[in-house]
């Protein structure tokens, strides 16, 4: 590192301290390092909203805790520092070749025999939100049986000037796209619409954690039983005309949020990656949102229009084509068009919402006197939960058209301004 | 709109009048017979309503096609299926045992309608069966029942169990959040609330909703009872 650049991290290691940094930590975050994954390919059982059981083949890792220990869907998010060298050791416990690539990592694409182990390595890429997956034999069949996860690389230089974190490598970006990603982020928080303080600044979830209270994952997918019954412990999955043309039988029954849909988003479970974002007036949480089926979904959300951060270009003829694009105009959206193996970030302001509670006495209040205001009520109290529903209406349904048992969820405004006593996370 | 609506077909809803009522009351009517029997009001209705708005509702599916045997738990935890109630009609009402709307009032209405049968409510078993979908909690359930007719019986099941039962009687369930009553203390489910009459044969011959007046529900399940023991 040059020692210009000591000065100009040290600076905002200094501009950052109000949100819970000290200069040792910014210094931490503006080094790249070195990452070594180790995954295994196996198969798990699960079971589906209306209670029938599929065997789905998923990722493991190496050093995980529970589920992830033994294999779960969606496999484990992985975080890592744009810049470093990542190292990513796949085992297959299966019976059948696999693959292992990340799309919009070129060079990061492995074959692995059945019993045996490959390793990709590469410089991790600019920020954002990356899939891995198995696109072995250029079909999508291995990844809508469960192999799929998502890996998101930090930046490096991710700190406006005035000292808000974000999600993206600001020294990489269109100046325009700059500027507008700088304006959002230094505005959270400080500004009468952002109301959040200190609190309102976001904040990347910890390097080791899959999940923050200021972030979450969403891997959209659809589940085919037919395809899952191709699945048995200890054989081979043989070809057949299924596996001979995935995208034309391929007709999901079960539409999913990191695997799991209808009543069983309700709530988090211990092992599984979090889905319902909880938190505070003030308080954004970024989503990262891909679809790794073969269905598109439209992700609607009640309540808060999400700032739309990135995307990726899917038009085959763009010279963009297969980019992250942040945008130098950030949109605000309700609704967010997901085509398979789209990957979108959008952030979830937690502004204080237009419609509840109808006793509110002043048209603008602020997060306090919201936070008042809602808890003199018996009929809505805090949390308050807003619906995400697929308008891809056919998606909010599982097993034949039991509605609504399909990709449809909810968010929790847990309290106004001050609600809380403050926690870490 | 064609000549030739029938019960799954989109038909447009009469706009509120006095015309209107009298049609909603035959769509009410026809519930309560087999779909054959009341085709001809349909069709006598049509013209009628060419008139209105295009407001539309669907047409309720014939009880015949509704229900297959199922398999469930009782609030002791025994497995029961269709054949453990032989010989029986049984009335089933769906909700769930922390329900302190539609459940309690139905089932309350079906008390009261058993009772107004009289002795002919011996050939009848009424069922609850709980359809949320959290593990099944029997002591739960066995206290709710135990508020209602004596003979009710509580059914529950797996995962798998009450979504089969649910599927098959087209039952809409809907979850909720507590906290939008503060007498609630559980998740709210909102949820189908018809009763289903069906014969000792396993055919559900009729369905109506749990606030039909208790003589009504009595009336019907009788004129039931009474059609299938003089043609079989």
């Amino acid at each position: 590192m040059k020692r210009r650049d000591f000065l100009k991290y040290g600076a905002a290691g200094l501009a950052t301290a109000g949100a819970g940094l000290s200069p040792f930590e910014v210094l931490a975050q503006a080094l790249p390092g070195t990452a070594e994954i180790k995954l295994g390919i196996t198969d798990v059982e699960t079971r589906l909203i209306d209670g029938d059981k599929v065997n789905m083949l998923a990722f493991r890792l190496d050093g995980g805790a529970g589920a992830l220990a033994t294999g779960r869907v969606p496999g484990p998010v992985l975080r890592v520092k744009e810049g470093s060298l990542v190292k990513i050791i796949v085992t297959n416990d299966r019976q059948e070749t696999h693959g292992f690539e990340i799309t919009g990592i070129p060079g990061a694409k492995t074959e692995i025999a059945a019993g045996s182990t490959a390793t990709i390595a590469f410089q991790a890429p600019m920020a954002g939100t990356y899939i891995y997956h198995d696109g072995h034999g250029g079909t999508p069949l291995y990844r809508i049986l469960g192999l799929h996860g998502i890996l998101v690389v930090e930046p490096l230089n991710g700190t406006t000037p005035a000292g808000s974190r974000t999600p993206y490598s600001l020294d990489k970006l269109a100046p325009q796209s700059y500027a507008a990603v700088s304006a959002l982020f230094d505005a959270l928080g400080t500004t009468e619409r952002f109301q959040g303080g200190a609190d309102g600044k976001w904040m990347p979830a910890p390097s080791n954690a899959e999940a923050s209270i200021r972030e979450k994952i969403w891997i959209c997918a659809g589940i085919d039983p037919k395809f899952n019954a191709l699945i048995e412990r200890g054989k081979q999955i043989a070809s057949s005309p299924l596996t001979a043309n995935v995208v034309d039988t391929f007709v999901p029954r079960y539409f999913t949020i990191n695997n799991r849909s209808g009543y069983d988003l309700h709530a988090d479970y211990d092992g599984q990656l979090p889905v319902i974002a909880k938190n505070y007036i003030g308080e954004p949480t970024l989503f990262r949102i891909v679809n790794v089926g073969l269905a598109h979904h439209a992700n609607h959300f009640h309540g808060n229009h999400l700032m739309e951060l990135a995307r990726v270009d899917l038009n085959p003829k763009s010279t963009t084509y297969g980019q992250i694009i942040v945008p130098d105009n950030i949109f605000e959206v309700d609704t967010t068009a997901m085509w398979p193996m789209q990957r979108r970030d959008l952030l979830l302001p937690f502004e204080i919402p237009p419609d509840i509670p109808y006793q509110i006495p002043v048209s603008g209040p602020t997060g306090s006197q919201f936070q008042r205001m809602v808890n003199k009520q018996a009929q809505e109290p805090f949390p308050l939960r807003y619906v995400m529903h697929c308008h891809t209406e056919m998606s909010q349904t599982a097993a034949g058209g039991n509605y609504p048992q399909g990709m449809v969820c909810h968010w929790e405004v847990l309290g106004g301004l001050g609600g809380r006593a403050k926690a870490t996370g | 709109m064609s000549q030739n609506s029938h019960p799954g077909q989109l038909v447009p809803a009469p706009t509120f009048s006095r015309t209107g009522a009298a049609l909603a009351l035959t769509v009410l009517l026809g519930l309560l017979t087999p779909a054959s029997a009341h085709e001809g009001h349909h069709h006598a209705a049509v013209g009628a309503m060419e008139a209105s708005p295009q407001v539309y509702f669907k047409a309720p599916p014939p009880p015949e096609t509704l229900g297959r045997p199922f398999e469930l738990m009782d609030h002791h935890g025994q497995t029961v299926t269709n054949a453990s109630y032989k010989g029986k009609w049984l009335l089933i009402f769906f909700g769930f045992a922390g329900c302190r709307e539609a459940c309690p009032t139905g089932l309350v209405n079906m008390e009261a309608a058993l009772d107004t049968l009289g002795e002919e409510a011996d050939r009848v078993q009424p069922l609850f069966v709980d359809v949320s979908m959290e593990e099944p909690d029997t002591t739960g359930l066995a206290q709710f029942v135990s508020n209602f007719h004596p003979r009710l019986v509580g059914l529950t099941g797996t995962r798998a169990q009450t979504f089969a039962t649910v599927r098959d009687f087209k039952i809409r369930r809907e979850y909720a959040m507590a906290n939008y009553s503060s007498k609630e203390t559980g998740p709210r489910i909102n949820h189908t609330t018809y009763f289903y009459l069906v014969d000792p044969e396993g055919v559900t011959r009729a369905f109506f909703d749990h606030t039909l007046a208790p003589e009504r529900m009595a009336l019907t399940i009788g004129l039931h009872m009474k059609r299938r023991s003089t043609s079989p």
